[in-house]
């Protein structure tokens, strides 16, 4: 719902009639999730601004292709991690590595100087070391988690069966353990 | 079953991905076992931070990302109007390459300009004729349903002599010397019975 209490179906019925409101309340409601997805993926938060982009003005160019009757979500997520591993190729052919870049503080004030500075710390290392799973892993794995999609939708959103994802999940799970563990000196 | 054999069956509990009949024995093995429990732990803390988004998220500037996008649909949506008028334009121009290149193939007519060696206001002279180029018309294109065998027309003796007398008439002396100038120009076409005659007066100017 939209704050004029549009289901997301009629803005857009709306949106896929030429209505440029309606599409901009759609991209309104999917924007914040979008954009962590794509940071997760690229692992840069000027990459991910891109990414989100060129999602969302994908989805304009295919709105008529969306069946009216169900929820954007689970194009927008595949189209993102189509557009962010797109966007790694890019990269990886420049040899721009993206390495932990500096992360704003969490907006917590009763936070100490020391808890903030750990958790800033952790989502610098999750970031690093999510960027060094296979590709198609830190996808399933961060629709799984950060979306909180079943291995079903996330099977769906991928074009994968649900055992491959099954396993690309797991294996991601223990890879990225392994790799936090030694970014974390042993300390978990 | 050692410790790393428990890896992917607790990595799998924690997805809630691992087959029911497998749950309990996860379970007992991890109340037995500080090592698989610490090592689930982690998986845990790991998932807790991949639930939450990234912390750019809650600050990023999302009305500029807004604009952004809106400039580039309307972008897209410009180019998108202005497609007929350019593809039009396109055409065009390809007719005009296509017809240009098909007059290229007709002989150029090179008629050769007096060269002026009298003063500037010369009396008016009549037109001169003396040497007719000819030059070859350009090949026949027969339309479809026209035999190519079609009979050529022949001369006519009358008419050559008409011709001729009056191309003599015109050839009049000067009233005053002048340079010889070609300033005519015989083009028969495929009928003999029919030629064009281009003539370019020299009436007192230098041009």
């Amino acid at each position: 719902m939209d704050e004029f209490g549009n289901s997301e179906a009629e803005l857009l019925s709306l949106a896929q009639g030429g209505n440029l409101d309606a599409f901009e309340e759609i991209v309104k409601l999917h924007e914040r999730r979008i954009f962590a997805l794509a940071l997760r993926l690229t692992g840069k938060s000027e990459d991910a601004q891109d990414a989100a982009q060129e999602v969302f003005v994908r989805l304009f160019r295919n709105l008529r292709q969306i069946d009216a009757g169900r929820s954007v979500g689970p194009w927008l997520y595949s189209v993102t991690v189509n557009v962010c591993r797109d966007l790694e190729r890019v990269r990886q052919r420049s040899r721009l590595i993206p390495m932990g870049e500096k992360l704003t503080a969490f907006s917590d004030p009763a936070q100490t100087p020391e808890g903030l500075y750990a958790d800033q710390q952790r989502e610098q290392w999750l970031r690093s070391c999510l960027q060094e799973l296979p590709e198609k892993e830190r996808a399933a794995l961060t629709l799984r988690e950060l979306e909180g999609l079943s291995t079903q939708e996330v099977a769906r959103a991928l074009g994968s069966a649900e055992g491959t994802i099954r396993a690309q999940i797991c294996s991601a799970r223990i890879k990225l353990r392994k790799l936090m563990a030694e970014r974390m000196g042993g300390k978990s | 079953m050692n410790c790393r054999e428990w890896e992917e069956r607790i990595a799998l509990y924690v997805s809630d991905d691992l087959p029911a009949a497998e749950i309990s024995a996860v379970q007992e093995h991890l109340g037995s076992c500080p090592n698989c429990t610490a090592f689930f732990n982690a998986l845990q803390q790991d998932q807790r931070g991949l639930r939450f988004a990234p912390p750019e998220a809650a600050t990023l500037d999302y009305a500029a990302m807004r604009g952004r996008i809106r400039h580039q649909i309307a972008g897209e949506q410009r180019r998108r109007k202005l497609l007929p008028a350019l593809a039009l334009a396109a055409a065009v121009l390809v007719a005009v390459v296509i017809w240009s290149t098909h007059r290229k193939e007709a002989p150029a007519l090179v008629v050769t300009k007096p060269v002026p060696a009298a003063p500037s206001v010369a009396p008016k002279q009549p037109v001169q004729a003396t040497v007719l180029p000819t030059v070859q018309p350009p090949p026949i294109r027969r339309h479809h349903g026209v035999p190519a065998s079609q009979p050529v027309p022949q001369p006519n003796p009358k008419l050559e002599a008409m011709l001729r007398e009056f191309i003599a008439s015109e050839k009049k002396p000067a009233p005053k010397p002048g340079p010889a100038s070609q300033v005519g120009m015989r083009i028969p076409s495929r009928d003999p019975n029919v030629v064009m005659i281009v003539f370019q007066p020299t009436e007192g100017t230098n041009q």
